[in-house]
């Protein structure tokens, strides 16, 4: 082994001077040189240990997210292969997004594209978007669709119609009548709606009473001019985005002479807002709903609906909840797919009912901050009440403070219906239903999931099946060792 | 066509008719083109498989329902387009 | 297709008028065509198994056709901009985009 360094005396050998043999003796004699496995610094272990177990969590999460998605477009994709006789327009669904309070439309959009969008897209959807900036646009645009199909089911409009300036068809009512005209049908079948977030329900609700039991042209000015006393200039609501901005000095005006008017009025029918964009102020309000006679044109059954939670959360303390759901967005892809896949699907749906174990779950001492909008109480006293109003109820607990704040000064009349109470009219209630998958619905995908992926294996699907973690087809050698357990 | 008389209005027409005719033409040879494109990529028989046959059946078909359905938006796109006045190329 | 007769033009001899209608028919249906190849290769899959459009291809057919549009649209006024920035005139420009 070790040689004796020359010129040393035989008889005294220096064992602690010689280098002691170490390490694997088969890589020593290859040459190579001795390896040295020590622990890095603590420092660095802390850095890796943290780093590493972050970025694992968030690639595991991701890659379960992905399959729940495709999961669940497999699980409709048949539908996308249906054949459409080519004069037939697609199923349209109707997508309400708001910004959720507090914040820009952005999350909301992005929440649509990353969860929602996907799976409408293998279902072979069409959809519009109505989308709602400011508190109250996704109620106008829901009532201002459902005005329109009333007129277009032939009803006209009330005495005071003559007051009404001609509407300027848009490209919308042009593309309709072209359609009419060239016999192109439209989808026959559910349509539904799919409506993200508490906040925009809410909203939702309240267009769908003030379509369906509102009048169709906006309150006359002089009813405003009593009620207000402030100019309500007739055209507003009809072509507001354009007229608005030469209107701004009169309404300053109006705004200026407000404070000596004494009540704070309920919120009727707001004065138009002289800011740009603000929502056509609503034609009714949740206090006329008993007293509204139903349109003749409304339907025996509503469109099915989809109320869909939005995770939303802001704020600098609650940065661990937000870092907790950036983590676990798997289970959030898996339940919103379920939910879009009932919609998409359409095959179950079922009316919401009324019950007073809804009235319990609906916080009894909710207050809104706002005290001057009451409209809490006015209908629904009775001990029951509509599932709609419980209806994500726990996302209010989440809002932002800035969604609570009052009203500012300068815009009291503001209409608050985030915060308000759900008003519901039984006519509008009894007809509304909800989407919902069958039972065993889940357990299909997941078979249909597997029988896609069978035919068409991803790479990792290929790894988990060759290293035996998933069960593929039987390989030749399990066929051969059954055989021969069973002789 | 509000600035042309009658007279015109003839003429015009039998223009039209003979650009439809030429219109068809390369509709109907860019027909043959995608589909024997897509179907027919075996050289090794020198007529059609009963496969390749049905394949180019159904393109045709499908092209054809394909054409009517882009007809019916483009209308109404066009419509919606002179109506807005936004006209291209102007 | 009368949107190429604007008002305040001036006379036209019948040919000349026959000669731009025609130009107007031609440039429709040149951009029809050009859709119509686009958008089948890119909305029809090379399979076909059904004779019959089925929904996800009439859904991007329809959404094929106005996007089209829209990108017509969009270089129209950009090449406009361009013109009009260059001679002010752009007389030479007015029949391009369809």
């Amino acid at each position: 082994m070790a040689e004796k360094p020359p010129g040393q005396d035989p008889a005294h050998p220096a064992p602690a001077s010689l280098p002691k043999p170490e390490g694997n003796p088969a890589l020593r004699m290859m040459g190579l040189p001795r390896f040295k496995f020590k622990l890095p610094s603590r420092n660095w272990l802390i850095f890796w240990a943290i780093t590493g177990s972050f970025t694992s969590t968030l690639l595991y999460d991701r890659h379960h997210k992905k399959r729940a998605q495709r999961k669940w477009c497999n699980f409709v994709s048949h539908l996308a292969e249906e054949p459409v006789p080519p004069a037939v327009m697609p199923r349209k669904i109707t997508i309400f997004l708001a910004a959720p309070p507090g914040d820009s439309l952005r999350p909301a959009r992005d929440y649509f594209h990353e969860y929602i969008k996907p799976i409408l897209v293998a279902g072979g959807m069409d959809w519009e978007v109505i989308e709602g900036r400011k508190e109250g646009d996704v109620r106008a645009g829901l009532a201002e669709k459902i005005r329109k199909l009333r007129k277009r089911s032939g009803e006209k409009p009330a005495a005071e119609s003559a007051e009404e300036p001609e509407e300027k068809e848009n490209s919308d009512d042009l593309r309709y009548e072209v359609r009419k005209r060239s016999g192109v049908t439209e989808w026959d079948g559910v349509q539904g709606d799919l409506v993200l977030g508490r906040h925009t329900w809410k909203e939702y609700i309240r267009g769908l009473h003030e379509g369906w039991l509102g009048p169709l042209v906006p309150p006359r000015p002089a009813e405003a001019l009593e009620t207000e006393t402030q100019p309500l200039p007739t055209s507003t609501s009809d072509t507001r985005p354009v007229d608005s901005p030469p209107k701004t000095p009169s309404t300053s005006e109006a705004a200026s002479d407000s404070p000596p008017q004494t009540e704070p009025p309920t919120p009727d029918p707001p004065p138009p807002k002289p800011a740009k964009a603000t929502p056509k102020p609503p034609y009714i309000t949740p206090e006329d709903y008993p007293t509204c006679p139903t349109a003749p044109s409304l339907p025996t059954s509503l469109n099915p609906s989809l109320p869909l939670h939005l995770p939303h959360v802001l704020g600098f303390l609650n940065t661990p909840t937000r870092i907790y759901r950036f983590l676990t967005r798997r289970h959030l892809a898996d339940s919103t797919g379920r939910s879009v896949a009932a919609l998409v699907l359409a095959s179950h749906s079922r009316p919401y009912i009324q019950s007073a174990e809804f009235a319990s779950a609906i916080d009894p001492d909710f207050v809104p901050s706002d005290t001057n909008n009451a409209p809490e109480g006015a209908v629904t006293q009775t001990g029951e009440a509509w599932e709609q109003e419980a209806i994500l109820k726990e996302e209010e607990r989440e809002w932002s403070k800035t969604a609570w704040a009052p009203n500012k000064e300068d815009e009291k009349t503001k209409e608050r219906p985030w915060l308000e109470r759900m008003v519901i009219d039984s006519r509008i209630g009894q007809k509304m239903s909800q989407f919902e998958l069958e039972s065993g619905a889940a357990e299909e995908a997941v078979k249909v999931d597997k029988e896609k992926r069978m035919q068409d294996p991803s790479l990792v699907d290929r790894i988990r099946r060759w290293t035996g973690f998933e069960k593929g087809e039987k390989k030749g050698w399990d066929m051969g060792l059954e055989g021969w357990d069973d002789e | 066509m509000d600035g042309l008389n009658a007279s015109e209005q003839r003429e015009f027409q039998g223009r039209m008719e003979k650009k439809q005719m030429k219109e068809f033409m390369t509709m109907y040879s860019n027909l043959v083109q995608r589909c024997f494109d897509d179907c027919v990529n075996d050289f090794t028989t020198k007529s059609l498989h009963a496969k390749e046959e049905g394949c180019v059946m159904k393109c045709v078909d499908k092209y054809l329902k394909g054409s009517e359905r882009l007809g019916q938006r483009f209308q109404e796109q066009n419509a919606a387009m002179m109506q807005s006045g936004q006209l291209p190329g102007r | 297709m009368s949107f190429l007769f604007g008002g305040g033009r001036p006379q036209l001899s019948s040919a000349e008028k026959i000669a731009a209608a025609e130009t107007e028919v031609e440039m429709i249906s040149d951009m029809f065509n050009r859709l119509s190849q686009s958008c089948t290769k890119k909305c029809i899959p090379p399979e076909y198994r059904e004779p019959d459009l089925n929904k996800g291809e009439s859904v991007c057919l329809d959404r094929c056709v106005s996007k089209f549009f829209e990108v017509n649209l969009k270089v129209s006024e950009k090449m406009q901009g361009e013109a009009a920035q260059r001679g002010g005139a752009g007389g030479g420009m007015s029949g391009f985009g369809m």
